[in-house]
């Protein structure tokens, strides 16, 4: 799948599954953007003044949802939609927290001859 | 003894976020839903969670701060009635976030259905004026046995996640302390065990069904719009919500009219004779048959405007085209020569 067609495919299961996050409350989705580099599909996560234990990752079919409560008192949760295109693996995401900021790698799945 | 701020492994100068930061982090790994059984964990949280109960309220930890420095004696809060289920109660909402069910118990139960994506084509006609066109709509509806919950009539919970559909982890890698949220392996995330699955939809609680929709199109709708139908979309699961359906309107373009906003555009045809000495032709408008009036001495390019006849009260406009004959029968060239002579 080159850049462009999953770029159509992420903006098509973002739409499909808006409604995971519609009824979130008190809530508000975080800006996120993504890089494809070989067979890994790399989601950036930008959480501000969010705390590595106040991350909740959730594995849904085809998106994740990412959900941050900052630590400062009052302030909204954040949170994010990152869909899971076909031909990579949402079940085994490989997840990095630095100081706010969250990566989650997804791997594309490989077909029984390895390609 | 170990002082309080030894406890959560912070300064006596720490501040009240530095000391809330300092217990949050300590406390996820040792909280009783994390280790469930686990005596030592248990005592872990409660010492934890005793000096944060001191270090948190500014009074109780003056008057420690005091006593750590031989002014009173130290006040005894392991004397005062205390569990985990009050403690919870009185600091729960530290832990929202830090186990992933407090996040879920706040949704709605069950999971929402997909929003649903469908093409609609209008014809012109419709689209302007407004009206209802049919859909079928391939899509997960609750599955008629169950009702959507999944379950035959004795049902019994999933017994390792409890029915919730979910587990919840702290999440294992590098040491990172982000709780991950996934379907139950062992019920695919419908809560049910598996001996107790509604046989017609296999536990999903929905089944693919064809439905038909009557969708009403608004007056004026663009080639391109958007219709957001709330809860047509997929069926929620365990009673979740439903999604919406979502129809991408294409408007079908028309022989006659050409629609420019609130305006309607057409062409009209009129004999040579019409338009020099005027008179009426009919004319389609997007409501019917209308007659149009050609005032005298019209000519080819001219526009005519008909008011209100258009989208959502805009006006309907006539561009008119003058039909020159190609033929002439012999009388017709003889007027035609005469006009011509007349003319100089």
């Amino acid at each position: 799948m080159d850049p462009a067609s999953l770029a159509r495919e992420i903006e098509r299961l973002r739409r499909k599954w808006a409604s995971v996050v519609r009824g979130e409350q008190e809530s508000f989705e975080v800006p996120v953007r993504w890089t494809l580099s070989g067979a890994m599909l790399r989601w950036h996560v930008a959480f501000e003044d969010v705390i590595e234990p106040d991350i909740d990752v959730e594995i849904l079919p085809q998106v994740l949802v990412i959900r941050g409560r900052p630590a400062t008192r009052g302030a909204s949760i954040q949170h994010a939609l990152l869909p899971i295109p076909p031909g990579f693996d949402g079940e085994r995401p490989r997840i990095r927290c630095e100081a706010g900021y969250l990566e989650i790698c997804l791997h594309r799945l490989l077909s029984e001859d390895g390609a | 003894m170990r002082s309080y701020y030894d406890i959560l492994g912070v300064s006596a100068e720490a501040t009240a976020d530095e000391i809330k930061r300092a217990y949050r982090r300590q406390a996820v790994k040792v909280h009783p839903d994390k280790n469930p059984g686990d005596a030592q964990a248990e005592e872990r949280f409660k010492e934890l969670s005793q000096a944060y109960e001191v270090l948190s309220n500014p009074e109780q930890r003056r008057e420690y701060d005091a006593a750590l420095h031989g002014g009173h004696p130290e006040p005894d809060v392991r004397e005062t009635a205390w569990s985990v289920e009050d403690f919870m109660r009185r600091y729960g909402d530290l832990f929202s976030g830090d186990f992933g069910a407090s996040y879920h118990r706040r949704r709605s139960p069950g999971r929402p259905g997909s929003d649903v994506e469908a093409t609609l084509r209008v014809d012109f006609r419709t689209a302007a004026l407004g009206g209802k066109v049919q859909v079928a709509i391939k899509g997960e509806a609750p599955c008629p046995s169950c009702g959507g919950g999944g379950a035959d009539a004795h049902a019994r919970p999933c017994s390792q996640c409890g029915g919730t559909g979910r587990v919840t982890q702290r999440s294992s890698e590098q040491g990172q302390l982000f709780t991950v949220t996934r379907p139950c392996p062992a019920c695919g995330g419908n809560g049910q065990d598996v001996a107790s699955r509604c046989r017609n939809c296999g536990g999903r609680g929905t089944v693919i069904k064809e439905q038909k929709i009557a969708v009403a199109v608004p007056e004026g709708t663009d080639d391109g719009a958007t219709l957001r139908l709330r809860g047509l979309g997929g069926a929620g699961l365990a009673g979740g919500r439903p999604g919406d359906l979502i129809i991408h309107v294409r408007v079908d373009p028309d022989r006659h009219f050409r629609r420019e906003g609130e305006r309607i555009h057409s062409d009209v045809r009129i004999p040579l004779t019409t338009a020099v000495l005027g008179g009426k032709v009919a004319l389609r408008t997007l409501r019917g048959e209308a007659s149009l009036t050609i005032p005298p001495g019209t000519s080819s390019g001219a526009r005519l405007r008909l008011k209100g006849q258009g989208v959502r009260g805009g006006d309907h406009v006539v561009h008119v085209h003058i039909q020159v004959p190609a033929k002439l029968t012999g009388r017709q060239r003889e007027l035609y020569e005469e006009l011509a002579r007349l003319e100089g």
